[in-house]
Parts: C-alpha cells; sequence; structure tokens
C-alpha cells in the first residue's frame, strides 16, 4: 500500500480515540486493509518523532505496559491536510474512470 | 524432547524453548540491523519486543506450559519480517507480481531506451536537451550545459543540430528521471546562487566554488595594482587573469540561464541527492522554515507546505513512477528566462563597473588628499562649501563603499540582513552626498568663472520712428583651444549681454 494512504488511515483510527498497535491493526483488518504489525510500529514512531501523536503508557494485568497514542494538534492539523489531498486524488481517479469519450488521434 | 530456559523478556519471565530461543534472538537482530540508520530505530525494536512479550504473556495465561518454536513463527508471520516492511512502507516498484500496479512503471521505463523524444515538460527552447537526458539518463542541465559548450566550440554549427533535432523529433511527456540534479539554491545566494547549487551538488563547501568564480577577478585586481603602483614596465603576459576572468564570467551567465531554482522542498532534496520521502522532506521544510524565523512558530504554514509536497508525492505514485524519479518538475524557463537572465547580469555588470570606480576615486583621495590638503584653501571658500565638501567626501564616496563593503561580508557569512529600511536610509543619504557634491561643483565653478567685456564708442543716428533696434552679429567672438591631437579649433564666443552705458547725444 502507498506510504502516504496508510498514514491517513492510521491517523483516522487514531482521531476516534487513543489506541494502541494491535487496536489499530485490527480496526484496519476490519476494513479490509491487511498490513503487517511490523510497518506499524515504525511508521507509529516516525509519527510520534514529528509531534503527530504523543502516548501514555498503561499498565495491565495481563502483559506489559502498553502504549496508547493519540493525536496531537499538530496531528489533527495534518490530518486534515492528508484528508484534502486524499479527496483531490480520489475525485480525479474517479473523474478519471469516468470520462467515456474518445481520446483523439492526433498525438 | 526439548531444553527450555528461562528468559527475562521486558520484565517478565518467559519460559521459552531454546530453539524458540534462537529463531527470537536472529529475528530481533535483523530488525535491529533494518532499523539501524532509522531515527528513534531502538525504539521501535523495543515496541515490537514490547509486543511480542505481550502476546507471550497471553499465550502462557490461556494455559501453555511455555512458548515453542510454532508460538514464534506464528508471531513473526503476524508482525512481518523486515524485508516486508519496505515493500509495505514504501510505494511499489520491482514486485510487480504482489503488487499488480507497478506494470504502469514496467511499461514506462520500458519505453526509454528504445526511442530518442523531445521532452514536452522539461523544456527551455523545444525540450531536445530534455529529451535527450531521458534517454541518456542524466540531468537534463548537464546536456544543456554541453550542449552550450558544444555550440560555442562549434561557432554555431551545434545550433543548426538544435534545429534539426527540433523539426525531426517527435515531443512526448516524460518524466526526467535522475536522482540528483543540478540547481541554483536560491536560499543560499550572493548573486543567483549558482555557486551553492554546484557546491550541494559535489557535495563541497559553499565557498569554494565562490572563490574559483572569483579568484581570477581579484588575481587580476591585485596584479594590476602592482603593476601600476610600481611603475615599472611589466611587460609579462597577462594570461591567467584575463583570459580566465573572462570565461568564468561567462560560465557563470551561462550557468544561471540553464540551471533551475531549487524551490520547491523536493527539488532541494534532489539538488542534495538525499532520498525524497515524507521524513526528509519534513526535515528540509524545518530547515527552510527556521531560516525565517518569524515563520518558525507558524505550524499552519508548514503543515500546509508539507503537505502540498506530499499531496504532489502522492499523485504521482498513483501514477505508478518509480520511487526514485524525481517528481516532475515545473518548467520555469524558456527563452523568455534566459533573455532575463541576461539582463540581470548585463545590470550587476554596470553595478560593479560603478562600484569600482567610485571605490577607485575614494583610493585616488585618499592618497592624494594629504598632499593635496593644503591647496584646499586655494579653491574652497566659506563656510558653506567646507560642509559641502566634506559632506560631498563621505556621503557619495565614502557612503557606498563602506555600505557595499557590509553586505559583501553579510552575504559571505551568510547573517540575514537586518531590515529593508537600511537600504533605504544608505541610498538616501548617497543621494543627499550626489546632491552636495553637485552642488558644491556649482558653487566652485561659480567662483572661478569671470566675465569681462568689451567697451567701445558707436555712432549712431536717430531713428526714423522711436524705435531702435540693436543687432550683435555674434559669430564675432571667437576663441580658439587646441585638442589632445595638436589641432587647433575655433570656438564660437559665448555672448551673453550687451548694455548701454552712457548716451551723450
Amino acid at each position: 500500500m502507498r506510504k502516504g494512504i496508510l498514514e491517513f488511515c492510521i491517523l483516522s483510527i487514531i482521531r476516534r480515540g487513543e489506541a494502541y498497535p494491535s487496536d489499530i491493526v485490527e480496526e484496519m483488518k476490519a476494513a479490509n486493509l491487511n498490513i503487517l504489525e511490523g510497518t506499524l510500529y515504525p511508521l507509529l514512531t516516525r509519527l510520534k518523532n514529528a509531534d503527530m501523536l504523543t502516548y501514555r503508557w498503561v499498565e495491565s494485568n495481563s502483559g506489559p505496559p502498553r502504549k496508547y497514542f493519540s493525536l496531537t494538534e499538530k496531528g489533527l492539523a495534518f490530518y486534515r491536510e492528508l484528508e484534502t489531498t486524499w479527496k483531490e486524488l480520489a475525485n480525479a481517479v474517479d473523474a478519471l474512470a469516468n470520462k467515456s469519450e474518445k481520446i483523439s488521434e492526433n498525438q | 524432547m526439548k531444553k527450555i530456559i528461562n528468559i527475562n523478556f521486558h520484565s517478565r519471565v518467559i519460559p521459552i524453548e531454546e530453539t524458540a530461543y534462537d529463531i527470537l534472538r536472529k529475528y530481533v537482530e535483523s530488525l535491529k540491523k533494518h532499523f539501524a540508520d532509522e531515527e528513534g530505530g531502538d525504539e521501535i525494536v523495543n515496541d515490537i519486543e514490547n509486543r511480542f512479550a505481550e502476546l507471550f504473556s497471553d499465550r502462557l495465561k490461556k494455559g501453555a506450559v511455555c512458548i515453542t518454536d510454532a508460538d514464534v513463527n506464528e508471531i513473526i508471520t503476524s508482525m512481518g519480517r523486515p524485508e516486508d516492511f519496505d515493500q509495505d512502507e514504501k510505494s511499489t516498484n520491482g514486485n510487480a507480481g504482489s503488487k499488480g500496479s507497478s506494470t504502469f512503471a514496467e511499461e514506462a521505463t520500458a519505453d526509454e531506451p528504445r526511442r530518442l523524444y523531445r521532452s514536452e515538460n522539461d523544456k527551455m527552447l523545444g525540450g531536445v536537451c530534455g529529451g535527450l537526458a531521458v534517454y541518456l539518463r542524466i540531468d537534463p542541465s548537464v546536456v544543456r550545459i554541453i550542449y552550450a559548450v558544444l555550440i560555442l566550440g562549434s561557432f554555431g554549427t551545434a545550433l543548426l543540430l538544435y534545429i534539426i533535432l527540433w523539426i525531426a523529433l517527435p515531443p512526448k511527456s516524460m518524466v526526467t528521471k535522475i536522482k540528483k540534479r543540478l540547481f541554483r539554491d536560491p536560499d543560499h545566494r550572493v548573486i543567483a546562487g549558482v555557486a551553492s547549487g554546484l557546491a550541494s551538488y559535489f557535495n563541497i563547501e559553499v565557498w569554494i566554488p565562490r572563490v574559483i568564480f572569483c579568484l581570477p577577478l581579484i588575481i587580476g585586481l591585485i596584479t594590476s595594482i602592482f603593476r601600476h603602483a610600481f611603475w615599472f614596465d611589466y611587460d609579462g603576459p597577462v594570461f591567467f587573469t584575463g583570459g580566465f576572468g573572462g570565461t568564468l564570467f561567462i560560465t557563470y551567465i551561462i550557468l544561471w540561464i540553464v540551471l533551475p531554482e531549487a524551490v520547491t522542498a523536493s527539488e532541494k532534496l534532489e539538488m542534495r541527492g538525499e532520498k525524497i520521502d515524507l521524513a526528509s522532506i519534513k526535515n528540509t521544510i524545518k530547515s527552510d522554515l527556521e531560516g525565517f524565523k518569524q515563520k518558525a512558530s507558524n505550524v499552519g504554514a508548514e503543515m500546509k507546505q508539507r503537505a502540498e509536497e506530499f499531496g504532489t508525492e502522492m499523485k504521482d505514485r498513483s501514477l505508478g513512477i518509480k520511487k526514485d524519479i524525481s517528481s516532475v518538475s515545473i518548467p520555469r524557463r524558456g527563452i523568455g528566462h534566459a533573455i532575463g537572465v541576461l539582463f540581470k547580469a548585463f545590470f550587476l555588470f554596470i553595478a560593479v563597473i560603478i562600484t569600482f570606480a567610485l571605490v577607485a576615486a575614494l583610493i585616488g583621495v585618499i592618497f592624494s588628499g594629504g598632499i593635496v590638503l593644503p591647496l584646499k584653501d586655494y579653491v574652497i571658500h566659506g563656510f558653506w562649501q567646507n560642509i559641502l565638501v566634506w559632506s560631498a567626501l563621505l556621503l557619495f564616496l565614502v557612503l557606498p563603499v563602506v555600505a557595499l563593503l557590509t553586505w559583501l561580508i553579510r552575504r559571505i557569512i551568510g547573517a540575514r540582513s537586518g531590515s529593508t529600511y537600511l537600504g533605504y536610509i544608505f541610498g538616501s543619504l548617497w543621494v543627499v552626498g550626489l546632491i552636495s557634491f553637485i552642488v558644491l561643483a556649482a558653487t566652485i565653478s561659480r567662483h572661478f568663472s569671470t566675465r569681462s567685456g568689451v567697451s567701445d564708442d558707436v555712432q549712431m543716428t536717430s531713428p526714423a520712428n522711436s524705435r531702435l533696434i540693436v543687432q550683435v552679429d555674434d559669430s564675432r567672438p571667437f576663441y580658439i583651444d587646441s585638442d589632445w591631437m595638436g589641432i587647433n579649433w575655433r570656438h564660437k564666443g559665448p555672448f551673453f549681454s550687451i548694455y548701454l552705458k552712457t548716451v551723450s547725444f
């Protein structure tokens, strides 16, 4: 999958609430997008280093503490930009796919 | 019967088969190697290990006695191997099998080596050099430079060849595909950013190409000063300074015309030959914005720009372009640009000459001043004139030199100019100096100008009407002077007025 689209999906999921990596993978599977967990961790770390995300450790009895990620302000702004770009892209591709006129031969 | 060991994995004791532990260890090693260069790589590996620990805990809680090979392999498969990360992260290229969208890219590349086209997008005149560049897979700017040299060397025949190619080659919309391109760097420029662009491309310090461009000029200056100051006849050849100075100057202008400016962040990355992906674009934009201190806090602008770059990138990639293709650069060129550059270079040249003239005048005044000072009073009289002399001297001569020196030093050390008003202040003071210089010249010349007249008695008869018309034959006054060739010229004398002194009847 394209790298940018992946970021957009991840941010969309986290926007809805605090999430930890396993959650995110589950959500994406539910939406029919299969990604490897191992792809997710580097991406999350990069986004966190870019101040798009922040996390907190949550202790749990059933295992080691987990990182719960949430969007920062910067992340939210970035999300909006991504959303716009995605919409433009989707519209562009749609428009092309829906055209029915013949292409002229004088190239 | 397998040996089981206990490991302390993220503050938990995990019983695990020894063979399973080996598999786990190797996997973690490969992760570490994969993320070795990544910023925050340690954290990533840590997170993944933590996830493993969590899953191990789960299994043990559900009643497993220990972690087996199968468990480890299962988790590794769901996590993914380092090789798989790359394919997921970056956009597709070679793996046409697993990701079907790359066939687009395959076709695009398959086309290139077979035919030579001229480029629709990347053109200054007709896109001949752009097309050549894609065909030969080199930077179009390099092709243009070589072509320019060819034209000069072949006395213009190459120009004919260009026209033939322009007619013969069919145009095709194409994308240049090189990783590192030669640009001009508009952020680090003294004149046009040619030197900085070259420095970035070759990865050398900025001042090196700058000095190379200026070197013949400086050496020429110094040697000419020596030649003239020491008054002995230097008949030696002026080879290095004479020829080289001109050539490098023309080279600079050619590069100025041919090389595009690196404006967008991805172009700046290309200039330095860095990988174009989100992280490096972010870093580039970050460093860009830090340069403009006042915008550094404006997050909105940064996000927008970054998303724009990102959006352009995404669009390109969705067309199936390979990951190392630079994005289509908007053609900011054309003949108009070349003519613009020539004009700019011309004006710059004139400005430099004026500067030199001022500097020379200043040096002359300084050197002769000490001797001439006692003579000053012969020429300058009065309070106002003295003031005018000093103001003219300081403001007209010294000021521009000082201003230019400060500007030069600032550019070289890269300090950002403080305010735009500084320039205006300097400019207006200089104009005051100029005006005082002109006024001074006027007053002095007035002091030194004299008039004389000729008195003559003329008999006149009373006119018939009561009107007397007096006509002066002004061809009669004349003076003669000789010019530098020794020829004497006769000039018409200036005529001021005639007035009647005494009329006696």
